[in-house]
């Protein structure tokens, strides 16, 4: 019996990615520069004029809902994410993950809800139509309210990450609220995993406390990575214990899950050393990989910091922890 | 067998296990320090003004009225270390017979203590849909869309609600949220322009700030760092109003939008429009401007309060926290004017030593607030700004900043003729004739140059400072103009009876009005200090020794000369002196490569040794005994330096700094260069392992 529902759900899945079209660029060119930001992404917390060579579409204005990359490129505007939702309204760039340029593949969330209402800021959304809400992604960490979403990065591997978001294009969000138990069914079938950071706290949850510092993993349900842990021992981060939650606002690593390489931005600024801003990318525990100043000043904005909100970073995958196993057994012999 | 090659594995591969399990565990959450939920609220504590942060914390040393120091960026909190009410207070009517989660706090007007009548925003929507994050809300249950704010705008989306200030008659702004009960959201949706209607009918406006931005590089742009009005669907303050020229503000002309999180002004629309404070979403580090988006900032420039100011009465153990909600609640308005500030704009005349005391009052005149860790406090020099508070509605006709040596009796009168006052020029911003047009403040004896500046006695025209202040007098905001900048080394040498340049005196203000001629019923000490440090000269002010193993004193190495015995570690003597020391530090330059550097200190006159265990040579005046060449600390060439420590020439460099709080002037702006004044001294030696 329990066989059969296999057979069943893995012949619906096939047979939705037959009717499901894969994500493209479209003839009008959305998102043709989403190349410019392969390996490395960002968004501001704010708009500003680049000085800079003038962007492809003419217009010298950044909002802080662009896609930036390197090299002063600007490799989507707003309204090309949110093309499938035809929105008009520049509602930001909270969090990014692009998963796949030569499918113009990007996964991301708001600052403010659709106008339409068929999202809100806080669900994970995809250029190819996927909108998964909030409250879903936090199923089993049991809270049933929208907490937004603030960093995003998909865990596994990319044709894997590619098929959950081909699938997830077509359940509408009746769908998942009536249902979310299917987000967890599709990322086991996937082999995929979602960590997010969330921009609010919830101390009253019903399994453990979350901060909005914290790195969550919406397929187990756990906390990834704890406020305390991200910083060095020298910050004082980390509730209640340490004393501060600096919040996590951007969120990168590699795909293969490991730890090590996150990077990642905080809420608020730290001057005691190490001193950091809330625009900085930060290695995990291990201060600053670029600042703030580095990443726009490509741009030639007229101000050196203008925040940071969301990052994406192709990062290269580590040695694991299993790279190491055949050490242990062979030593054990 | 097999039992026994499981024994021998058996830790090794539970190592591997535990390796491979233990990251993706969670760890059992520390646990949230317990609060009594049912206990009331002190919201009169936030009488007098209130705000919150953006992130959470433990605050230390204080007792919250629910027993739990932990701290939501949801929280209303005092500027003297109150939490006046939890997040789930603000939001108990939608929540009713249950704790309601905590949503974050975005904006904050508190209306009315008694009930109490908050007006509010959170960071995220209701869990069940009956506000969002951009709604205005009300601590009774009330709520009105944000489409109905912006439909002035003709911005048709939900685009948040960053900050929220009611403007009006408090009587009849209370008139209008008491009849909200008989509007209902849903009639605000059905209705947009309903409430601009009702804001007329009341007399009243909403001010208020939004999270993102609308049709930008059009005439219609809404950026999130403008000051908009509900009422009249106009923008207030551009977001390139708010700050001052130097900062690159507003879009599209100075190229960046620092947005506007948290806004305060006096409810009364004219006064309103001269005193706002205000915070950014972004930092600014200029070269003549900066501040931090946790900082409450003055209109056109300034910091009215650090957001360690903010968050230091609650004791946490980071110095930001950022800044979200700002209000100033039901403050009782200064009636007289007053001097508030002395030496800058963070520094209040209260935390001097002798700053706020009757008339004829004692005090040391030293500065002792929260910008300095010197126990003994700091004096001022160079140009001290002095500002303060004079109503523009109060019918001041004239002001100035009088003064007189302390020890000495107060005058009798206000506009004593002996009694002098500061004497300030003010070279002021006009319009630009050419293009590019817009502000601009023209070079000294230019034709275009526009001055305000005090009579000989001191007394400024209040007629010319506020509309130089506003920008009716030349057309241009000048809201860098203080009372008086006070010169206090005769640095312009306008010969305008100059002080003594280290004295000690006593200010107050004086001023005219309908009624004649006042003066402040308190006064302010204040010490000066122009006196730089200085080091004795050659050979006296610096010298090497090698320090013998026993700690001792060894052989000298002399200037030029060449230490033989391969001895790394040396003693560092030296002889300084100022009234009013602060500090020193000493640097090695040398070595393969001869680039290294190594740093030592800074040591401050308070420190428990000037950098070597036991050593303490040093105290407020400089070293000691005074007018001795004494042991300042020992240092380590080899540790120091490493492997750059070869057979070499070294230079050793001595820094000796003043305490004295300093500030430049251009007539302009007064810029606090404090860091940039010391004695300075080089010897060269040899040395190597």
């Amino acid at each position: 019996m329990r066989k059969t529902k296999q057979y069943i759900l893995c012949g619906l899945l096939l047979c939705s990615l037959l009717v499901i079209p894969s994500a493209q660029a479209d003839d009008q060119g959305v998102l043709a520069n989403l190349a410019a930001c392969k390996d490395f992404g960002f968004s501001t917390e704010e708009d500003f004029v680049t000085r800079g060579p003038m962007p492809a579409d003419g217009n010298p204005i950044i909002s802080d809902g662009d896609l930036l990359g390197p090299n002063h490129a600007v490799c989507a505007r707003n309204a090309e994410l949110l093309a499938p939702w035809k929105v008009q309204a520049d509602l930001g760039l909270d969090a990014v993950d692009i998963v796949s340029v030569d499918l113009s593949l990007v996964s991301f969330s708001t600052e403010l809800d659709d106008p339409a209402g068929r999202f809100t800021a806080g669900d994970l959304l995809a250029t190819n139509g996927a909108a998964i809400p909030n409250i879903v992604l936090l199923k089993k960490f049991q809270i049933n309210h929208d907490m937004g979403l603030d960093g995003l990065q998909f865990i596994g591997p990319v044709q894997g990450i590619i098929d959950f978001l081909n699938r997830a294009a077509v359940i509408s969000r009746a769908q998942w609220l009536a249902n979310p138990g299917l987000l967890f069914e599709l990322l086991q079938t996937f082999k995929v995993d979602i960590w997010i950071s969330t921009e609010s706290t919830e101390l009253r949850a019903a399994v453990f406390s979350i901060l909005d510092g914290d790195l969550l993993s919406v397929g187990t349900g756990t906390i990834v990575v704890h406020q305390a842990d991200l910083l060095p021992l020298a910050v004082p981060a980390g509730l209640p214990a340490r004393g501060v939650d600096f919040g996590l606002d951007a969120v990168a690593a590699s795909r293969n899950g490991d730890i090590r390489t996150l990077r990642f931005s905080t809420e608020i600024l730290y001057r005691k050393e190490p001193s950091f801003t809330d625009g900085d990318v930060l290695k995990k525990g291990d201060g600053i990989e670029y600042l703030n100043g580095a990443l726009v000043a490509p741009f030639e904005p007229y101000a050196r910091f203008l925040g940071l909100d969301a990052l994406h970073i192709n990062l290269p995958p580590t040695a694991t922890r299993l790279g190491y196993l055949p050490y242990v057994l062979k030593t054990a012999r | 067998m097999i039992s026994k090659r499981l024994s021998r594995l058996a830790p090794l591969v539970l190592v591997a296990v535990l390796c491979l399990v233990l990251p993706a565990t969670p760890i059992a959450s520390a646990s949230v320090p317990a609060a009594d939920e049912s206990a009331v609220p002190p919201i009169g504590a936030c009488a007098n003004g209130a705000f919150s942060t953006e992130e959470d914390f433990i605050a230390r040393d204080i007792k919250p009225f629910d027993g739990s120091l932990y701290i939501s960026d949801g929280d209303v909190l005092s500027f003297s270390g109150d939490v006046c009410m939890r997040n789930h207070n603000l939001t108990a009517a939608w929540f009713v017979g249950a704790v309601g989660p905590d949503l974050g706090l975005d904006a904050l007007d508190i209306l009315e203590i008694g009930k109490p009548i908050i007006a509010f925003s959170t960071e995220v929507d209701d869990p069940s849909g009956r506000f969002t994050s951009g709604d205005l809300l009300f601590t009774p249950g009330w709520a009105i869309p944000n489409l109905a704010l912006v439909y002035p705008f003709n911005i048709k989306w939900d685009i948040g609600l960053d900050g929220v200030q009611f403007i009006g008659k408090i009587e009849d702004i209370l008139r209008f949220v008491n009849s909200l009960p008989n509007r209902p959201r849903e009639l605000f949706l059905q209705n947009p322009g309903l409430l601009q209607a009702l804001l007329k009918e009341y007399n009243i406006d909403i001010w208020f700030t939004v999270e993102g931005t609308a049709f930008i590089g059009t005439k219609s742009q809404v950026l999130d760092g403008d000051l908009l009005s509900a009422a009249t669907g106009t923008i207030i303050f551009p977001q390139s109003a708010l700050l001052p020229p130097d900062v690159p503000a507003g879009l599209p002309q100075r190229g960046v939008d620092f947005g506007l999180d948290g806004v305060v002004t006096p409810r009364d629309p004219e006064l309103a429009r001269k005193m706002l404070w205000f915070s950014t979403e972004i930092l600014y580090q200029g070269e003549k401007t900066s501040f931090t988006d946790g900082d409450v900032l003055r209109l056109g420039n300034g910091i009215e309060r650090t957001n360690w100011d903010l968050i230091q009465p609650f004791h946490p153990v980071a110095d930001f926290l950022g800044l979200d909600a700002l209000s100033l609640g039901s403050p009782v308005t200064e009636k007289d004017p007053n001097i508030q500030k002395l030496c800058g704009d963070q520094r209040f005349v209260s935390e001097f030593d002798g700053g706020l005391v009757p008339i004829n009052g004692s005090g040391s005149g030293l500065y002792k607030g929260v910008f300095t860790d010197d126990p003994r406090g700091q004096p001022c020099g160079l140009y001290v700004p002095v500002d303060g508070f004079v109503p523009p509605a109060a019918g001041v006709t004239k002001f100035r900043v009088a003064y007189r040596p302390s020890g000495t009796a107060a005058p009798g009168a206000v506009d004593d003729p002996a009694t002098p006052g500061i004497r300030t020029r003010w070279r002021l911003a006009v319009p630009r004739p050419f293009w590019p047009f817009g502000c601009f403040i023209p070079s000294e004896g230019s034709i275009l140059e526009q001055l305000l500046e005090t009579d000989t006695r001191g007394w400024t025209n209040a007629n010319d400072w506020f509309k130089a202040y506003d920008g009716t007098l030349t057309g241009c905001v000048n809201h860098n103009l203080r009372l008086a900048v006070w010169d206090t080394n005769n640095s312009q040498g306008f010969g305008w009876g100059a002080p003594n340049p280290d004295g000690q005196y006593v200010l107050w203000l004086e001023w005219q009005d309908g009624g004649g001629l006042h003066r402040e019923p308190v006064e302010h000490n204040l010490q000066l200090d122009n006196k730089l440090p200085t080091i004795a000269p050659y050979p006296n002010g610096l010298q090497v020794y090698v320090n013998n193993p026993d700690g001792t004193r060894g052989s000298q190495v002399v200037a030029c000369g060449s230490e033989k015995t391969g001895a790394s570690k040396f003693q560092i003597w030296g002889q300084f002196a100022d009234d009013y020391y602060s500090r020193f530090s000493l640097r090695v330059v040398g070595g393969g490569p001869p680039t290294a550097i190594a740093g030592f200190g800074p040591q401050r006159w308070w420190d428990l040794n000037d950098g070597t265990l036991g050593i303490k040579n040093t105290d407020d005046t400089g070293t000691t005994p005074n007018l001795t060449t004494k042991q300042l600390r020992n240092i380590d060439m080899a540790a120091a330096l490493g492997s750059a420590f070869t057979t070499c020439c070294y230079l050793l460099d001595l820094w000796v700094y003043d305490a004295s709080i300093r500030h430049a002037f251009d007539k302009v702006v007064a810029t606090d260069v404090s860091g940039d004044y010391y004695a300075y001294q080089p010897i060269t030696f040899g040395a190597g392992p």
